[in-house]
């Protein structure tokens, strides 16, 4: 590894470690220090590449300067698909699942009713139920869910790529759940039996994995369009 | 002219400057800075890390679009080109900058100057 390969790798660990950038980011900020660290060589032939390149990095500004700019400049859109994924996974908890026309729409529990909030149904099929079944169906979408803050590190592997389809079908089987299943009788002693639907807290939960699953996507849309294709294609010259 | 442009003027200018030159060919950060430089004979200097975020303001905003190549050192280097809603602003851009220019020019012409 050349003084310069060496330089820019502790210049990356570092942004990763104490800035707010992206890998995509810091590629580009990359690719710019190179090259201004070769026009530095250039014009001084004494400069050693490590020096040069402590130059151009000088020129760059530091990585939090660099980082409050970019953040001025706004975030890319995955992200904030992906915030809204987990204000509404978040949300959901605190939400009621079912729904009972008869006993009002509101946050109002229907007398009797039980789950009837998201972190009840949660509770539930972890402790409560205890088969093995349901907590699998209570951890994994929301392991998945943890998944995604993960930093992403732009390497091509399949791991990346099994969390978005992950997500992409918990997204399509809750949203399949709540549009075909229809709706429960539910009965409550001493009263008469009622038709419960899904209520707000179950579309909201739904809607958070559509969300995060579209901002993987978006997210690796934006990568792969970084993996070398056909060399013949893609190389260019030197700056 | 001795002094170099103030930096609140080099930072209004920079979407038309940055529009511009794209409007010239998809072009890459640091080429985009070189080419600000030689255009105004170094009178307009863009400090290193002013430009890539512009670039992320302007590519948010669907004025410009990036792509991803490898160079033949093997690195990812991000190519922008002009949208055609880049274009229409460029055009909308070019006819302020030019009144602002006109006025300007026909007042000092005037001799209020």
């Amino acid at each position: 590894m050349s003084d310069l390969d060496g330089q820019v790798r502790r210049w990356r660990k570092r942004q990763e470690r104490r800035s707010s950038l992206s890998s995509r980011e810091l590629d580009e900020l990359e690719d710019h220090l190179r090259a201004r660290a070769t026009l530095e060589s250039e014009l001084n032939a004494e400069l050693t590449p490590a020096r040069a390149f402590s130059i151009a990095r000088a020129a760059m500004g530091e990585g939090d300067a660099v980082s409050r700019d970019f953040a001025r400049a706004g975030k890319p859109r995955w992200k904030k698909l992906l915030v809204a994924g987990w204000a509404l996974f978040g949300a959901s908890f605190l939400l009621p699942v079912s729904l009972v026309p008869d006993a009002g729409i509101g946050l109002s529990r229907p007398f009797g009713l039980w789950p009837h909030y998201g972190y009840e149904v949660f509770w539930k099929l972890l402790v409560a139920d205890g088969e093995l079944g349901n907590v699998l169906a209570a951890l994994v979408p929301f392991a998945a869910m943890v998944l995604t803050l993960i930093p992403h590190r732009d390497k091509p592997g399949r791991r990346r790529h099994r969390l978005r389809y992950a997500l992409s079908f918990v997204a399509a089987g809750t949203v399949a759940v709540g549009v075909l299943m229809p709706p429960l009788m539910v009965s409550v002693a001493g009263e008469p039996a009622v038709a419960q639907h899904l209520g707000i807290g179950f579309w909201a939960w739904s809607a958070s994995f559509v969300c995060a699953a579209a901002a993987l996507w978006l997210r690796d849309h934006d990568a792969a369009s970084v993996r070398a294709r056909r060399p013949a294609f893609t190389r260019v010259g030197r700056s | 002219m001795s002094k170099r442009v103030y930096k609140e003027l080099v930072a209004a200018s920079s979407r038309p400057m940055v529009l511009s030159i794209l409007a010239g060919g998809e072009s890459y950060g640091y080429q985009i800075l070189k080419q600000v430089k030689l255009l105004s004979g170094g009178e307009v200097e863009w400090s290193d890390g002013m430009l890539y975020p512009v670039l992320h303001r302007l590519e948010r905003d669907g004025l410009i679009a990036g792509r991803w190549e490898l160079t033949e050192e093997g690195r990812r280097r991000k190519y922008y080109r002009l949208t055609p809603r880049g274009k229409s602003q460029l055009a909308r851009d070019r006819e302020d900058w030019r009144a602002v220019h006109g006025t300007l020019e026909l007042s000092w012409g005037g001799g209020n100057v």
